[in-house]
């Protein structure tokens, strides 16, 4: 049993995200806004985290970006939650510190292997 | 002093005396006959010794004597020896056969012997055998009987065989007996006046060649060639130097080599142009001795020693006026530095040279002039002849000759150069006998002095053109005197004449028929009317003068200040505006006149002259009068039309303004359109994410069991979701192409590689219908695109075949050509009826037909794949066959990424 850290500002889709997090038997730390995740992620040392990409305030680039510059905590991996509209640059989620992307609309079977990936320790 | 013969006779005597008289004076004074005997003895002794003494004397003296001539001989015979030595002419002595017997230096010097070799020779030896006959006879002739020879001339071989003229005087030495003993001879050399001579003959020769005209280059060859005989080792030639004063040509040089000379043809004088460009640079002349060696050849050396020239000596040819006509040149093989006589010989040459091309340049000069003379007097549409004092023609121009040549079968007066010109017109027959026999008077008072020119005018018509001729005839201001007659056509002129004749009556005619007058005015002179202008003021021109004054006084009194000051206004310069007035004529009726002037300017830009016309306008006032009633009926109505159609252009204008601003307006809200719908992207995504994510949680029974109905509306849900998500992404994304706010990112990737996963992804698909997946690629196909866009073309193109396919396959083809990759798409479905073409890349244009059903899809594919394959540079396109398939091919550039 892992913690994720699922940074979503939409309620819906954080609450879809948590219950298959859930379902897969792992506990979820939330937070709705970028700043809220970057402090939480820092002091919470989640095993992994969901950040999705237009957040209001900090965007997810910028999160993910401060999370990986803070000296305690740079190691954990980022999957970064995209929308087919925001897909266009990979490099900018490689360069900002994500480890990898899950595109929306999210599919169940999809969210689940690629957070099996990385707990498993896959970069 | 006593003669040796005197002293032999008083010997003689005086021993007689001793003889005879010793004895007896002995016999008287002794008669001892001893001491007489012993006395006897002693005289005998006295008279021996008085003998040995007058001998031992006699002896002495002659000895003496004998000494002093042998001296003086020898002293004499070395100053004839010397003074033959040292004259200059030779001399020699022969005896009468021929042997030389004597002879002076100068006669060793000039046969070039050795007096040892000399002594064993004849003087027929030396002469050579042509004159031996006549030398003979001089010598018979005069030399024996006369003593000695007039001066004759022969010629002698030197040892070295050289023939050399000599002139010479015999003189006969006779014996003692009176024969003829030896012959002396006193030679001159002459080979040097003999070759001063030849030089003055050529020299002859020359100016006899020149002053009969030769052509210049025989008479420089002769030169030249008079030159190379005189001075045996020269080669000599003559350049000229081109009017231009720069170039040079052979003039003559018949002994230099051909290409040597045209290695040099042409050639620019200059300050180190071998000997000559040098020599007329300088204006000196130019020696040099040795080639090799002279830095003023440094650029011809090789040129000059391939032709084995070793010396150049170079003279420039100076005409009187100082200018240089060209270069006398001698060379030779040999190093050598000139001596006097060379210097001579240089100075001849060039003198004469120069007399030879100064006299042809002058001459062509003169011929040039008289050309020159001859091409004005020939160009002259004037015929020209020149007749002596006799009247023979003696010179014509071309104009007399050609008209002499077409008029000589006609009726015309012509004469030929050659003909007597008087004689021509005293013979004159015909229409033109007494024009010519006027001419004739006319000439001959030229002639006579009474006169200083003469001028006939006359008619000459040919059978073809009416003609006139001016003929002019002055004398000629030469020596010889004579005329000088020219004949002007001057048919222009008087056609002109006639001409201007016919245009003034016609002017006066139409003046009159069209009642318009016109005048002409020098400001400062009088005023001139034609006919119609009296008519209309109705006065006379015999009894009216018109002034200015006379003019105001026909107005009516209400328009003289209008005139007044429209005349004033004219003598100041500024052309005047038209002025209508009216007259009163002498039956009192009144007309409106219209006046009109135009002034001309000098030179001083015053006005000098003033012309213009009047006409009588008084019908047609009355008649605008009339018009104007009906016009201005006519313009009230025009008014109104054109108020109203002004309005109904204001109101256009209005409108189109209108059209412009919701144009802008129009233009305004798409590009906010395009913004809204880009920015709405996220909102409108969210929520079917969501819808779709939740679906998928249910479908997979992760938040717990479903029956197989829940599973199918779910599902349905879900497709539905998905359909509206890709809507909405289509919509997206055209939006942005649409408002120009697509990102494009290129960068290199495998278009082979794209396209297989593009396919893997719809293998699943396919399957389920049934469908074969072919790709027809390259191992790679690298290309410089944006990897994202290219493959959502492809997801595009095979999703659509995939979809639109139900049996058979659909295959991928890949190429590569001249740096474009073309992907072909290529189904076995329905294909696209030839109607259905042009709609093919529109928005929202599902081509579908009756018997199918409707497929899914948002509509918007092609017309976004197409949008992207633009942006991106390539160009895309379909073709297809109605119920056998369609081919969707997309080609794109390999190293270009596209526009924005």
């Amino acid at each position: 049993m892992k913690r994720i850290l699922v940074v979503e500002d939409n309620a819906s889709n954080m609450y879809l995200i948590s219950f298959i997090i859930e379902k897969m038997g792992h506990v979820v730390i939330k937070a709705a806004t970028g700043e809220e995740g970057v402090e939480i992620a820092i002091r919470e040392r989640p095993a992994l985290i969901l950040m999705d990409i237009q957040l209001p305030g900090i965007d997810g680039l910028e999160a993910a970006r401060r999370i990986r510059n803070s000296e305690a905590h740079g190691e954990v991996p980022i999957i970064a939650l995209t929308s087919y509209a925001m897909m266009g640059d990979r490099e900018r989620l490689i360069e900002a510190g994500c480890s990898g992307y899950i595109e929306k609309p999210i599919n169940p079977e999809t969210i689940m292997g690629e957070i099996e990936k990385y707990l498993d320790g896959g970069r | 002093m006593l003669s040796p013969v005197t002293i032999a006779g008083i010997y003689v005597v005086l021993g007689a005396l001793w003889i005879l008289f010793s004895d007896r004076l002995l016999a008287d004074y002794i008669h001892d006959s001893s001491v007489l005997t012993r006395f006897q003895t002693y005289k005998g002794w006295f008279y021996v010794i008085a003998t040995g003494l007058l001998l031992y004397f006699l002896v002495s003296r002659y000895r003496k004597e004998l000494d002093r001539e042998r001296v003086s001989l020898a002293e004499s015979e070395a100053k004839y020896r010397l003074l033959f030595d040292s004259m200059t002419d030779a001399y020699a002595k022969v005896d009468m056969s021929g042997r030389i017997l004597g002879f002076n230096r100068a006669f060793l010097d000039m046969t070039g012997y050795d007096e040892a070799t000399l002594s064993l020779l004849t003087y027929k030896d030396l002469t050579p055998l042509k004159w031996h006959k006549e030398e003979a006879m001089i010598i018979a002739e005069q030399v024996v009987p006369k003593g000695c020879s007039e001066v004759y001339e022969k010629e002698y071989i030197r040892k070295d065989g050289a023939v050399i003229p000599v002139e010479l005087r015999t003189f006969l030495i006779r014996a003692s007996d009176g024969t003829p003993a030896a012959l002396w001879a006193i030679v001159r050399d002459i080979t040097k006046r003999k070759r001063a001579e030849a030089v003055r003959t050529t020299e002859l020769q020359i100016l006899e060649m020149i002053s009969r005209d030769a052509a210049l280059p025989e008479v420089l060859e002769k030169i030249v060639l008079s030159v190379e005989s005189v001075s045996r080792e020269t080669i000599a030639s003559v350049l000229l130097l081109d009017p231009d004063g720069i170039h040079m040509r052979n003039g003559a040089a018949p002994n230099l080599p051909e290409a040597y000379i045209q290695a040099l043809e042409g050639e620019a004088i200059g300050p180190s142009v071998e000997s000559c460009g040098t020599a007329a640079y300088r204006r000196e002349p130019v020696i040099v001795s040795d080639i090799e060696t002279d830095p003023l050849w440094a650029g011809y050396r090789e040129l000059a020693r391939s032709y084995g020239l070793r010396a150049c000596w170079a003279t420039p040819i100076i005409s009187s006026q100082g200018r240089v006509l060209g270069v006398f040149a001698m060379y030779y093989r040999e190093s050598r530095t000139p001596r006097k006589e060379d210097f001579a010989l240089i100075e001849r040459a060039t003198h004469m040279a120069g007399i030879a091309i100064e006299r042809r340049r002058t001459e062509e000069a003169l011929q040039e002039s008289e050309r020159f003379g001859r091409n004005i007097i020939d160009s002259l549409q004037v015929n020209i002849a020149v007749v002596d004092k006799n009247g023979v023609i003696y010179k014509v121009n071309r104009a007399w000759e050609d008209f002499a040549r077409e008029n000589a079968e006609g009726k015309t007066v012509s004469a030929r150069a050659g003909d007597n010109y008087f004689e021509v017109c005293r013979k004159a027959q015909g229409p033109f006998s007494e024009e010519a026999a006027s001419a004739l008077r006319g000439l001959e008072a030229i002639l006579a002095g009474h006169v200083g020119c003469f001028d006939l005018e006359y008619p000459c018509h040919s059978p073809v053109e009416k003609r006139w001729f001016l003929m002019h005839a002055v004398p000629l201001q030469t020596k010889t005197g004579g005329l000088v007659i020219s004949h002007i056509n001057i048919s222009g002129v008087k056609e002109a004449e006639e001409a201007l004749q016919e245009k003034e009556h016609l002017l006066s005619e139409s003046q009159r028929i069209a009642h318009i007058g016109s005048w002409s005015w020098d400001l400062s002179g009088p005023i001139k009317w034609t006919e119609e202008t009296y008519r209309i003021y109705g006065v006379s021109p015999e009894t009216f003068t018109p002034t200015i004054e006379s003019l105001v006084n026909l107005l009516h009194p209400e328009d003289r200040p209008a005139m007044q000051r429209w005349l004033e206004l004219c003598g100041t310069g500024q052309s005047p505006d038209d002025l209508e007035f009216r007259v009163i004529l002498s039956d009192g009726s009144v007309r409106i006149l219209s006046g009109r002037g135009e002034l001309m300017y000098g030179t001083d830009n015053g006005p000098v002259h003033m012309t213009g016309t009047v006409q009588d306008i008084t019908e047609r006032k009355i008649m605008d009068l009339e018009l104007k009633k009906h016009r201005d009926g006519l313009e009230d109505l025009v008014r109104e039309r054109t108020r109203e159609l002004e309005r109904s252009q204001q109101a256009l204008q209005y409108l189109l303004e209108d059209v412009k601003e919701a144009n802008a307006r129009l233009k305004e809200l798409d590009r906010l359109k395009s913004l809204f719908i880009a920015s709405m992207s996220h909102e409108l995504r969210t929520p079917l994410n969501s819808i779709i994510g939740f679906t998928g949680i249910l479908l997979q029974g992760l938040a717990g069991p479903m029956n197989e109905e829940q599973k199918k509306q779910l599902g349905m849900v879900k497709s539905s979701s998905v359909h509206l998500l890709s809507l909405i992404t289509d919509i997206i994304d055209l939006s942005k192409i649409e408002a120009g706010k697509v990102d494009i990112s290129i960068d290199r990737f495998d278009l082979a590689e794209t396209a297989r996963e593009v396919l893997a992804s719809f293998v699943p698909p396919a399957e389920r219908k049934g469908l074969a997946m072919e790709i027809d690629a390259p191992h790679t196909l690298p290309v410089m695109s944006d990897a994202r866009r290219v493959r959502q073309v492809l997801m595009n193109l095979v999703g659509n075949a995939v979809k639109f396919t139900d049996h058979g396959g659909v295959r991928v083809r890949l190429t590569e050509k001249d740096g474009v990759a073309e992907v072909s798409v290529i189904d076995a479905g329905a294909g696209i009826r030839e109607d259905d073409m042009d709609k093919l890349f529109r928005t929202f244009s599902q081509v579908t037909s009756s018997e199918m059903p409707k497929h899914e899809g948002t509509g918007l594919g092609l017309y976004l794949s197409k949008k992207l394959i633009t942006l991106l540079g390539g160009e895309i396109e379909a073709e297809s066959e109605y119920g056998r398939g369609s081919v969707f091919r997309f080609r794109l550039p390999l190293e270009r990424g596209g526009g924005k």
